[in-house]
């Protein structure tokens, strides 16, 4: 029953898809399939009578959390419900779940109707998943908030590029350059043991009370303690840092210990990038010194801004490199730095 | 001096003031009986005779604050007294010193820290009157590292709240400058080096400015921009005698610390100098480096915010065009590289770009761009992988054999 209209609709979006440009006309008619009651009833879990109200949540929540379905400027949604929602069936048809990581194409989305490049439209909310799932993908989660590290990334034929996030207004995307982890194994570990068995370590007991192991792939560095306890770091995204902590904690089963992998989580998150315009860092720590930055020429070459919303430090140099760092999740470094964006444009064109 | 009471005895009234082995009495003149031993009060006429004893060297203060803090307090006014604070600074860093020690990390904090606390609060007391006072000197005066110093220093201004205004770089190099020992001819000076203060102090002053500008100084240590541009200064005016002194001469004879950076500092200096002649006509033609340029350095000062204008352009606008010309071409920073060469050969006296000197220099190591990884995190690690890092048990023997080798080597005694 769901195989035939839907493969019809499926097509049909495939072909807007690849022709963004036909979408006003063709579309309205194709959406009331979505809204129809031959789709189970499962696929919208919220609300069969609102139909619109599904839509309404994916773009609302982009800006709140999915369950704030306030009212919404309907003029909205012709524009984005064909990007969105045809992108959300044919991904759903070909991919699993995305789990999101809380990025800022939402916002773009909602902000950049229709002249978007495709490839970025691809970047969803998994609320948006969850609703308009049509086959029924097990996992309907009404929590799309919830970031969940073992998603599978979207390697989607729609786009190429995996959850990069757009820039709303400087188009910079700040790299991750480490990432600091901690896990538990759970069982005590004999740190002469493992120092003698395992070729990648160093242990200097006198020195630091701690196991210092390295592996090659992903490249990184643990601190393995003797109450079980694991600190992965030099990771470049969240998922290697936890592959990396699998694999240290692998390494350490199979020197016979009985571990297990509890309580993975992200300690801190360090990213840099280059706005590449001289800064004038007397001046903005004049015009700031009240929002908590301090510039100490004679102690540090960069002006140390520490901000509140998300928690944030930012370093940043007469160079126009910025290094961001203690942030919990990848979301915080990118709102981070679009915070300061607008600050550090003034100082351009001095 | 008899106070209206009369002796009890004989009823006289001629009582006088007598010290018993240092203890004052009122002994009846007639028939000597002591009337009072230690007298508590005195008369008005008396206390008009008594000098204020300030509260700290009074003993009121011992018994409400601890010895340490006493001694901290202490050597915060003596720290005031060898710099040569005005007196109201001495009340200023007392209070922060006392409003600091009340807070739990400071309390509870060690003895070095403490002491460096002392500098701390002479330090932000000066800053906040526009004193010139450098990190480098309190650290010097207090025998402490300047990281420790750091450390305590961004604690304070955190815990306290304070707004500590930057350091007034003008007041700075007054003071800098007045520290130089050149201004009256003694043993080691020749009558030649010997300058007029306010004139290499004026001079000083617009060198500096123009390193400001010139982005020379934002990010640095202030103090090594200072030594150069005093050299400069001091060079430039009577050149035909000076160029043949060294920057580490100069501080020598000088009797001034040369810091490690002001070398450097001099060369950019001179590199902005000599961007700014090649404005000028008559000087482009006699084709000065960097030792001819220091000559005409008053004119050049002269005309200086003309220069500058002239000399740079604004390096952003400038480098965001010639990206976008070039397209994608792998490294930004080779790209702006290339064509700021291109642009350096064909036309010599274009204008530079205003950047700081970061910027201007290529980055020594090519930053290849992150490959987009399709790391899960979920994939399956497979045994090969993890016994890589696993020892062999012959290995293990062989390790353990040699790491018990080299112990033993190193335990072995001396021989007597």
């Amino acid at each position: 029953m769901m195989g035939s209209p839907l493969m019809e609709e499926e097509d049909m979006y495939l072909d807007l898809f690849l022709d963004p440009y036909a979408v006003q006309d063709d579309f309205p008619p194709a959406m009331s399939h979505l809204f129809s009651p031959r789709m189970p009833l499962d696929v919208h879990p919220l609300n069969l009578s609102n139909p619109e109200a599904v839509f309404n949540s994916h773009l609302v929540g982009v800006k709140e959390t999915s369950s704030d379905f306030s009212s919404v400027d309907l003029s909205f949604l012709p524009d984005e419900l064909t990007q969105d929602s045809k992108d959300q069936v044919v991904t759903e048809n070909r991919h699993e779940t995305e789990q999101s990581r809380k990025t800022q194409d939402r916002q773009c989305q909602l902000q950049l109707p229709g002249g978007e490049d495709n490839g970025l439209s691809v970047c969803l909310s998994p609320d948006s998943h969850a609703h308009l799932c049509p086959d029924g993908v097990a996992s309907n989660q009404p929590s799309p908030e919830k970031p969940n590290s073992d998603a599978l990334p979207v390697a989607s034929i729609v786009s190429m590029t995996p959850m990069n996030p757009v820039p709303e207004c400087s188009g910079i995307v700040p790299q991750l350059q480490n990432v600091v982890s901690t896990a538990n194994l759970a069982c005590k570990l004999d740190l002469r043991k493992i120092a003698l068995n395992a070729k990648n370590t160093e242990y200097n007991p006198k020195r630091f009370a701690a196991v210092i192991m390295r592996i090659r792939e992903p490249r990184t560095t643990a601190l393995l303690f003797s109450s079980g306890k694991v600190v992965c770091t030099g990771a470049k995204s969240e998922e290697e840092s936890r592959l990396a902590a699998r694999k240290y904690a692998r390494v350490v089963q199979k020197l016979g210990f009985p571990v297990k992998f509890f309580n993975f989580k992200i300690q801190n998150m360090v990213g840099s990038c280059d706005v590449k315009f001289p800064i004038r860092l007397e001046i903005l720590a004049l015009t700031h010194r009240q929002f908590s930055s301090s510039y100490e020429p004679e102690l540090f070459p960069g002006l140390i801004y520490k901000m509140v919303r998300p928690q944030v430090v930012l370093l940043i140099f007469a160079s126009g490199k910025v290094v961001l760092t203690g942030a919990k999740e990848r979301s915080e470094i990118y709102e981070a730095f679009e915070n300061m964006y607008p600050i550090l444009e003034s100082f351009k064109k001095t | 001096m008899p106070s209206g009471s009369r002796c009890p005895d004989c009823g006289s009234s001629e009582l006088v003031e007598d010290s018993h082995y240092s203890q004052s009495q009122l002994v009846c003149s007639d028939c000597g009986c002591v009337v009072t031993e230690g007298v508590l009060t005195t008369t008005f006429n008396d206390e008009g005779n008594l000098r204020e004893v300030t509260y700290s060297r009074s003993t009121g203060e011992n018994e409400q604050v601890s010895r340490s803090q006493q001694r901290d307090l202490r050597r915060v006014r003596d720290l005031c007294r060898i710099l040569k604070l005005p007196p109201t600074f001495e009340d200023t860093a007392i209070s922060y010193y006392q409003r600091a020690y009340q807070l739990p990390g400071i309390r509870d904090a060690r003895l070095q820290k403490k002491e460096v606390l002392v500098g701390c609060c002479v330090l932000i007391t000066c800053r906040q009157h526009n004193w010139p006072l450098t990190m480098g000197t309190i650290c010097t005066l207090l025998y402490a590292d300047l990281d420790v110093f750091s450390g305590t220093y961004m604690q304070l201004v955190k815990l306290l709240g304070l707004d500590v205004p930057a350091l007034c770089l003008e007041e700075l190099v007054k003071s800098y400058c007045s520290s130089f020992r050149l201004f009256q001819a003694s043993s080691p000076i020749p009558a030649k080096y010997v300058e007029d203060k306010d004139k290499m102090l004026s001079r000083t002053l617009l060198l500096v400015e123009l390193a400001n500008e010139t982005w020379l100084v934002t990010g640095r240590h202030p103090l090594p921009v200072i030594t150069a541009a005093t050299f400069l200064a001091w060079q430039s005016l009577r050149p035909s005698a000076r160029l043949t002194c060294s920057l580490a001469q100069f501080c020598k004879l000088a009797n001034v610390d040369l810091p490690y950076p002001a070398a450097s500092r001099l060369q950019e200096l001179l590199a902005v100098l000599l961007q700014m002649a090649s404005q000028l006509a008559w000087l482009r033609v006699l084709k000065l480096d960097k030792r001819t340029v220091v000559k005409h350095i008053g004119d050049l000062l002269q005309h200086r915010h003309m220069l500058v204008r002239m000399a740079f352009r604004d390096g952003t606008a400038e480098a965001e065009t010639q990206e976008q010309e070039q397209g994608e071409q792998g490294q930004q920073e080779e790209a702006e590289d290339r064509t700021f060469n291109l642009s350096k050969r064909k036309r010599p006296s274009s204008p530079a770009p205003l950047l700081p000197p970061c910027m201007l220099k290529p980055s020594k190591r090519t930053h290849p761009t992150p490959s987009i990884s399709t790391v899960t995190g979920d994939e399956d690690i497979s045994d090969s992988e993890i016994e890589q890092y696993l020892r062999t048990p012959q290995e293990v023997r062989d390790f353990q054999r040699a790491q018990a080798a080299s112990q033993a080597a190193m335990s072995v005694p001396n021989p007597p």
